[in-house]
């Protein structure tokens, strides 16, 4: 074979490959099914000897302490029962599991947050209960009702709701005393005159004490302090955009004028210098008057031992709408069983036993974190929570809501935090970001 | 078949096999999926030049397009001169010489993960090396992880950290320079200035060839540094990896968006193979104006 004669052949052997390629994804092939059935033909035909037990493999977004929890509750199933051994794994990063998820090799079981219901739903990732809550006659009415509803999405159930969480305000007792407040804020007017009182500037216009609730970052606080104020985005099923209200405008605006009076980058330097519920969390170190944050943050500030004289109390109200007080945003953790899943059945029966009232609520107390289930909610356990007597009674509020599902919901969110930061940054003021909002939120309804 | 070929194809038979499987064929498949819509949970479904369209139309593309351009404008030559000029320090007659060469180098093998790690203290705002540096010179640092004007230049900071690569090759390059030039300038009295852009320049100008083309690849698909810093100056479950105002949503970090955020094959894909002609036009026009700069030993 000649020098001619190799490079056509290697020429024709490159054309064939990549035409080869081109043919083989045209063909379409269903992969998603394809990882998931070939492993469970395999399991079934290896005939597993009577008596030795199946795995069920659990990955979850929880590191630390919080993990931990997780792993009691995991390894008290595993003692209860001889049918299956669940294995958990802390894969703190969502990203890698959904990904394994697609490729047929992720996990039976995993959690995440209910806003990702739609899209997972969408895509394909999260099986749908109904089967076998109808199958095993799951009684459902012990949840939450509103919590319940976040894992529905296109009339089908997608997860079940482990919390119901909504930030709540901590305050510094310490830092508002010395400022001459003996009470927490109660309305929208006396937060910011607390936050301007109790806000400490050094010479060169650097932060040392922040009195408003901007850490960790002010897209964190902005959902709990519209709610709080009594706003609603959406009209009930998302059919209509109700953002634009008095609340939102306030939030809006009281951010962008404190944002304004101590300077975007001074905070941003706050803002960078220390690692959220770390110890260098500048609630954490008495640099933050006030917070709003999740009951967790009670959680954290006990297990790590941090010496800090705290208080709790509900979100503050719009000022002259008492009506509205005690409110606040809920959403929550979910758990839900991967498409692909190997294991259907004894992730199953791990959902089963951790939302059961003892398990649901051991695992709830030691992560600070409120159930989603009446049960669970009356255990004795609970009051094992850090700061339970003062978290518990807010959670019987009625302004609490949740956002209703739709399907663009994670395109909403991006676009309402990207042009919040915009006016964050001062670079857009409160008007002219809710115009814009207004235009192109409703969009994502349709 | 001759012999001598069927044993040569045995021998390179790992690698063929390699290339064809990890390299071309996903390389086919991806042209393809650039036509359908495909999210990896259900069959593909043909669409046409659909995402093409969406490629050229999505405000967050053309974000990312000028995000990297930037980087491609400002951090190749940055680090070309900074290489080269370590490379020219590290090449003069000192005690020490091979040590100082060694620190200088040290820094580009440090994986990117833990550069950006390391780098993301150094330029802490309030307690990092720099503004603490410059605090004693009485001037207040930049924010430089969560202002939108600083992100890039601070990753430009942490590339011209890691010349080290480049300056390694520039260093071998300049060894190559014949000695006889600089002699016979020195008799006609050049200066180290006019030394260095009458001779050492146009000598090495190959290796700058090589080097330039190689720099604006890497930047065009600039990724590992942009994530780390995106993704760890958050909190909370924030998922958008662009940074401040997306200041750091570079292409590839869009198409890594695309294909395993949001699922959408068929964008990334057409993304994908959009950027292999943008580069591919920009290495062809850069292969063409090199006939007026580059000068080949001999010539």
């Amino acid at each position: 074979m000649n020098a001619k004669q190799g490079r056509k052949a290697s020429l024709l052997l490159v054309v064939v490959t990549m035409v080869a390629g081109l043919l083989s994804a045209c063909s379409g092939s269903d992969n998603g099914n394809k990882g998931s059935a070939s492993p469970s033909a395999s399991a079934s035909e290896s005939g597993k000897p009577a008596g030795e037990k199946s795995k069920v493999s659990v990955w979850y977004l929880w590191g630390g302490a919080e993990g931990e929890a997780l792993e009691q509750i995991i390894q008290d199933f595993n003692a209860s029962q001889d049918k299956y051994t669940v294995e958990g794994l802390s894969v703190p990063d969502e990203q890698k599991i959904k990904v394994a998820i697609a490729g047929g090799n992720g996990p039976d079981l995993t959690d995440s947050f209910d806003w990702v219901v739609p899209q997972y739903a969408q895509q394909g990732i999260a099986l749908p209960l109904d089967d076998l809550i109808a199958r095993d006659g799951y009684d459902l009415s012990d949840f939450i009702p509103a919590a319940l509803e976040s894992g529905r999405f296109d009339d089908k159930l997608y997860s079940l709701p482990l919390n119901a969480n909504f930030s709540i305000m901590y305050y510094n007792k310490k830092l508002l005393a010395d400022s001459g407040y003996s009470e927490p804020p109660k309305t929208s007017k006396e937060l910011y005159d607390v936050a301007l009182k109790t806000t400490k500037v050094n010479g060169d216009g650097s932060i040392e004490v922040i009195g408003f609730p901007s850490y960790p970052s002010e897209g964190y606080l902005f959902n709990a302090m519209a709610h709080g104020f009594g706003s609603s985005y959406l009209s009930e099923g998302a059919k209509e955009l109700t953002f634009n209200n008095d609340s939102t405008k306030a939030a809006m605006q009281m951010i962008y004028d404190y944002n304004t009076q101590f300077g975007v980058d001074n905070i941003r330097q706050l803002q960078a210098a220390g690692k959220w519920l770390d110890p260098t969390d500048p609630f954490l170190t008495g640099k933050q008057a006030i917070r709003f944050d999740g009951p967790w943050l009670s959680a954290h500030i006990k297990n790590m031992n941090i010496d800090v004289d705290y208080g709790i109390a509900p979100l503050p109200y719009l000022d002259g709408k008492p009506e509205t007080a005690g409110g606040g945003l809920v959403s929550s953790s979910i758990f839900y069983i991967a498409k692909t899943s190997k294991n259907v059945d004894g992730a199953w029966e791990f959902m089963k036993y951790l939302y059961s009232p003892e398990p649901l609520a051991k695992f709830m107390s030691l992560m600070g974190n409120i159930p989603a289930t009446k049960s669970a909610m009356a255990q004795p356990a609970m009051k094992d929570m850090v700061d339970s007597e003062q978290i518990m009674p807010l959670t019987e509020s009625p302004n609490l809501k949740s956002i209703p599902h739709f399907a663009k919901r994670s395109d909403f969110d991006k676009l309402l935090g990207e042009e919040l930061e915009l006016m964050f940054n001062l670079k857009k003021t409160p008007d002219e970001t809710m115009s814009v909002l207004e235009g192109k939120l409703a969009e994502f309804l349709k | 078949m001759k012999r001598a070929t069927l044993t040569g194809l045995l021998f390179s038979s790992p690698f063929l096999i390699g290339f064809i499987a990890f390299t071309l064929y996903p390389i086919g498949a991806s042209l393809v999926y650039s036509f359908t819509d495909f999210n990896m949970f259900k069959s593909p479904s043909w669409v046409g030049l659909d995402n093409y369209r969406w490629v050229f139309q999505e405000k967050d593309v053309w974000k990312s397009i000028a995000n990297t351009l930037y980087m491609v404008l400002f951090a190749t030559p940055i680090s070309l001169i900074v290489g080269l000029l370590l490379a020219q320090m590290l090449n003069m007659k000192v005690r020490g010489q091979s040590i100082y060469r060694t620190l200088y180098y040290i820094p580009s093998i440090v994986p990117a993960i833990a550069t950006s790690l390391v780098w993301m203290w150094v330029l802490n705002p309030k307690s990092g090396l720099i503004n603490t540096a410059l605090g004693y010179l009485g001037i207040r640092g930049p924010n430089w992880l969560l202002d939108p004007v600083w992100t890039k230049p601070s990753l430009i900071l942490m590339g011209a950290w890691g010349a080290g690569g480049i300056m390694i090759i520039f260093l071998a390059s300049l060894q190559d320079v014949p000695r006889s030039l600089y002699e016979s300038a020195e008799i006609d009295g050049a200066g180290k200035v006019r030394k260095f852009f009458s001779i050492t320049l146009p000598s090495i100008s190959p290796i700058i060839l090589f080097q330039l083309i190689m720099g604006l690849i890497t930047y065009f698909q600039y990724f590992a540094q942009a994530f780390m810093l995106a993704s760890m100056t958050n909190s909370g479950a924030n998922q958008t990896m662009a940074g401040p105002e997306k200041s750091l949503l570079f292409y590839a970090v869009l198409l890594y968006r695309e294909a395993f955020v949001d699922f959408r094959m068929g964008h990334a894909s057409a993304m994908a193979w959009v950027l292999f002609l943008i580069t591919s036009i920009v290495t062809y026009l850069i292969f063409r104006s090199s006939n007026r700069w580059v000068t080949y030993g001999g010539d």
